[in-house]
């Protein structure tokens, strides 16, 4: 009798037992020195436990982390066949780096995608602004998918569909080329009908495509046979001959 | 009689932390996206309460390296954080998960310590000084491991029992039955 209501003491502290063995054990506590004295002691550690306070570490573990963040960032870009960039001094980190000791990786994929979307919002604006030359009907009719590179051409207004590229592909790349050639000089032709304010920010989108343009360009240099390298910049450049479509179009259409 | 009931609900709160803060959801959502500076605010926040759990369940010489594991995995499932659980909650779960993993892989541990009740008694018995209560988190560290892991994520951590039984792959009644003994063992440490 005496084992039972040992083993079940705990259950008792933690409020498990039914009211019935509840009444019982408690009738048994009052005639045994010894269960009340293991149940005053299995309270204690219960207090104790209770009051265990958390304590940091004592050696600095976040450069660590920050390192193998990036050893497997670096890890599953080689696995994906990417290129990483070390950058250096972005944020800091406690003890042992300073800030601009602190060394994060980002992949070539990361940047270009961070490039990407600072493409598509500023032709973002540019198309904004290019929409407001119209009534928004243009919208409705826009071409498909392949619409030639014909300067007046509605533009498809819809994000251009990304090309894949499984190698250099020089052909794609010198045939975008000569079409951005074309444009451009269809666009200097034409946008003395855009507003100027259309005009500014045009240009400053297509500033904005031309450096990620060159970027890629230069990447590619270093490393000729990358297939992701090649794609990025059929990719860039196919987004700036849509905005020149995009802003032919309008320039036609207000002439 | 105490019902330990009440003090598990004030427990978690106080153990998981309180109700994600915006900024902590925000931080969160940075983190996700890859600011590792936001990651870092939340690493301070909570570094101290996941280093302890680990400490209390792992061996010492692993410690650190699970507490980086712990963040590692964080930062990788960032992204399956809605804000619906505390932060605090969240990341201590997924300790738990991160820390039974490598219990897992540190089998020798388990065959060191398998031979269950004989091996709590034998310690019990074994203390080196009698008259002096150990230090409890010492105590706590030498329990077996299945009956300080019931321990710790029970009357440390405030978790339930079929919380606890979930987690470990075991039965209520087992996990019950390991707490008894780990509290045994210990209060025998501190009526040493």
């Amino acid at each position: 009798m005496h084992d039972e209501w040992t083993e079940r003491l705990s259950e008792y502290l933690d409020g498990a037992l039914g009211w019935d063995d509840q009444a019982r054990l408690e009738a048994h506590l009052d005639d045994c020195a010894k269960c009340t004295a293991t149940l005053s002691g299995l309270r204690q550690v219960v207090a104790r436990a209770d009051g265990l306070e958390d304590q940091p570490p004592t050696r600095e573990l976040w450069s660590g982390i920050v390192e193998r963040i990036e050893a497997e960032s670096r890890a599953g870009q080689s696995r994906a066949g990417g290129d990483v960039v070390d950058i250096r001094g972005r944020a800091g980190v406690r003890n042992e780096l300073r800030p601009w000791q602190r060394r994060l990786s980002f992949s070539v994929p990361q940047l270009a995608a961070a490039g990407i979307a600072t493409i598509l919002m500023s032709a973002g604006a540019a198309w904004i602004a290019l929409s407001s030359q119209g009534d928004g009907s243009e919208l409705a009719s826009a071409g498909g998918p392949d619409a030639g590179l014909v300067a007046n051409q509605a533009p498809r207004i819809v994000a251009p569909p990304s090309v894949t590229l499984t190698g250099t592909d020089l052909p794609l790349i010198t045939k975008y080329e000569t079409a951005i050639e074309d444009l451009e000089e269809a666009l200097r032709v034409g946008e003395g009908n855009l507003e100027p304010e259309t005009v500014a920010t045009l240009r400053h989108s297509l500033a904005v495509i031309d450096r990620a343009i060159n970027e890629a360009r230069e990447a590619l240099a270093a490393d000729p046979g990358s297939a992701y390298l090649n794609t990025h910049l059929a990719n860039t450049m196919r987004r700036k001959m849509d905005l020149l479509r995009y802003a032919n179009y309008f320039a036609t259409a207000q002439s | 009689m105490r019902t330990s009931g009440a003090r598990r609900i004030s427990l978690q709160s106080e153990r998981h932390g309180p109700m994600t803060s915006r900024s902590e959801i925000a931080d969160a959502a940075a983190a996700a996206d890859g600011d590792t500076r936001a990651f870092e605010r939340l690493y301070e926040a909570h570094v101290a309460r996941i280093h302890s759990l680990v400490r209390r369940m792992l061996d010492a010489d692993v410690v650190d390296d699970v507490t980086q594991d712990v963040f590692i995995r964080a930062w990788n499932k960032l992204g399956s954080f809605r804000g619906e659980a505390a932060f605090g909650t969240w990341l201590h779960r997924l300790a738990v998960n991160v820390i039974l993993a490598r219990r897992k892989q540190l089998g020798r541990q388990r065959e060191r310590y398998a031979a269950g009740d004989e091996a709590v008694d034998r310690r019990a018995a074994g203390r080196e000084t009698p008259g002096l209560a150990m230090d409890f988190e010492a105590a706590i560290g030498r329990l077996p491991p299945r009956a300080k892991e019931v321990f710790v994520l029970h009357d440390v951590e405030g978790y339930k029992h079929h919380e606890i039984a979930e987690m470990l792959e075991i039965s209520d009644g087992t996990s019950k039955s390991q707490l008894h003994r780990a509290r045994m063992f210990l209060r025998r440490y501190l009526d040493g």
